[in-house]
């Protein structure tokens, strides 16, 4: 832009670079010409000094924004939404995280009688579930859906929150009518897993609950829950 | 609640992790003030409410290049809010003349500590209110207009009745006086 290099100071040439100073400015502001902020985006990836100025700007404005700008509670259904699109599309980044750890895990569950494994998203379709159990709700520290689907004899269990930390497992159960709890094994890690039931299990899905507790590492050593119960919820139909 | 730096910068370097617990965390303590940015830019609540989506996935996706013990956790949060409400807000005004920015919009500065990156002491807010009470009104209404309203050089050389290169001589010169006074 010729007219540009008339104004005050514009410019990378300008004395002590602090034409760079004024524009790293402006285009913190967003008033840069489209033509000008792209030019100084790809000078900032060669030129450190150009990310300090901008820094410095991004800085001293958020100040502002800290001090004048009030927060506004935004509705509930942004958070809702923002989950749908990270988490129940399944980025990438998580299947592949959850692959990095699967060698050292299959082992707990396979030892409850069950065994589970992650799912590729390409898989989703084929699955057609008949009961289905929320446990928690978003605003709970464990958030957990189970789905059963009768035809393949498969728990797809959706991890939406849950965090035991390094001390302590989660252990899923089933518990039918007046039945002692029968372990699911250990939660999964990843975001959704599939668990592929005992042919004895799983006949009894419509209308029994479904809870997660809290137990020693590698799950719970006397076949019942030990620990404190964290949710529970009942397979209703779909 | 009231969250220190320590704390967010934990979260969003949980969030790096891809710790879900750890993000909504990080929602809950600071999307009303990233909302509170996008609204007073966006001035309509629903496109707010969608650019506050937006921006927390560009929060979960870009986490990892958060650089702890850099830039304040929140001004590199309010950064990110506030570039993708300028996006949203010129690619509007795009019907009406006034050209987008390129696709990838404005980036957010590293946070990697630098000379002039350095973290901000609490001191610094009674500053900036010090340094842009030494500019003439007019010049400190346009750069608050211009950060905190998200105005064009039109609208301020408009307010103001000035042309609109005048303006960014005026801006121009507002900032550099601006940055001597907080470098001083």
């Amino acid at each position: 832009m010729s007219d540009a290099a008339d104004i005050y100071g514009a410019g990378p040439g300008g004395p002590d670079g602090r034409g760079d100073a004024a524009t790293a400015g402006e285009y913190a502001l967003g008033l840069l010409p489209p033509d000008e902020a792209r030019t100084f985006s790809s000078r900032m990836r060669a030129e450190p000094a150009l990310q300090s100025l901008l820094a410095f700007w991004q800085e001293r404005f958020a100040l502002l924004a800290e001090e004048e700008i009030e927060p506004v509670k935004p509705p509930r259904s942004v958070r809702r939404k923002i989950h749908a699109r990270l988490f129940e599309t399944r980025p990438r980044r998580t299947v592949t995280r959850f692959w990095q750890t699967l060698g050292g895990l299959v082992v707990t569950a396979a030892a409850a009688g069950a065994i589970w494994l992650a799912v590729p998203s390409s898989m989703d379709r084929g699955a057609h579930f008949e009961f289905s159990a929320e446990l928690g709700t978003a605003e709970t520290p464990v958030h957990v859906v189970a789905s059963y689907d009768e035809d393949r004899n498969v728990l797809t269990v959706e991890r939406l929150r849950a965090d035991p930390g390094p001390q302590v497992s989660y252990e899923m159960w089933v518990i039918e009518g007046e039945n002692a709890p029968v372990s699911l094994g250990l939660l999964p890690p990843a975001p959704r897993a599939d668990l592929f039931l005992p042919a004895d299990l799983g006949a009894g899905f419509a209308g029994s609950t479904f809870a997660i507790s809290e137990e020693p590492i590698g799950g719970s050593q006397t076949g019942a829950p030990t620990g404190e119960i964290l949710g529970t919820a009942t397979f209703a139909e779909l | 609640m009231t969250r220190t730096r320590e704390d967010i910068e934990a979260l969003i370097a949980r969030t790096a992790l891809g710790d879900r617990a750890a993000f909504g965390e990080l929602y809950d303590a600071t999307s009303a003030k990233l909302f509170g940015v996008a609204l007073r830019i966006l001035k309509d609540r629903g496109t707010a409410e969608d650019a506050l989506q937006d921006i927390f996935v560009k929060v979960w996706h870009g986490a990892d290049r958060f650089t702890p013990g850099g830039a304040s956790p929140m001004s590199w949060l309010i950064a990110i809010a506030r570039n993708h409400a300028i996006d949203r807000l010129r690619r509007t005004q795009a019907a009406g003349g006034v050209a987008p920015l390129d696709e990838e919009g404005l980036q957010v500065a590293e946070t990697r500590p630098g000379p002039e990156a350095e973290a901000i002491a609490s001191g610094e807010r009674s500053r900036l209110d010090g340094c842009l009470a030494e500019l003439p009104e007019d010049r400190s209404a346009a750069v608050r207009g211009a950060y905190l309203d998200g105005d064009t050089y039109q609208v301020l050389a408009e307010r103001h009745g000035v042309p609109l290169n005048t303006m960014r001589t005026w801006l121009r010169r507002s900032l550099l006086k601006l940055k001597d006074c907080l470098t001083r």
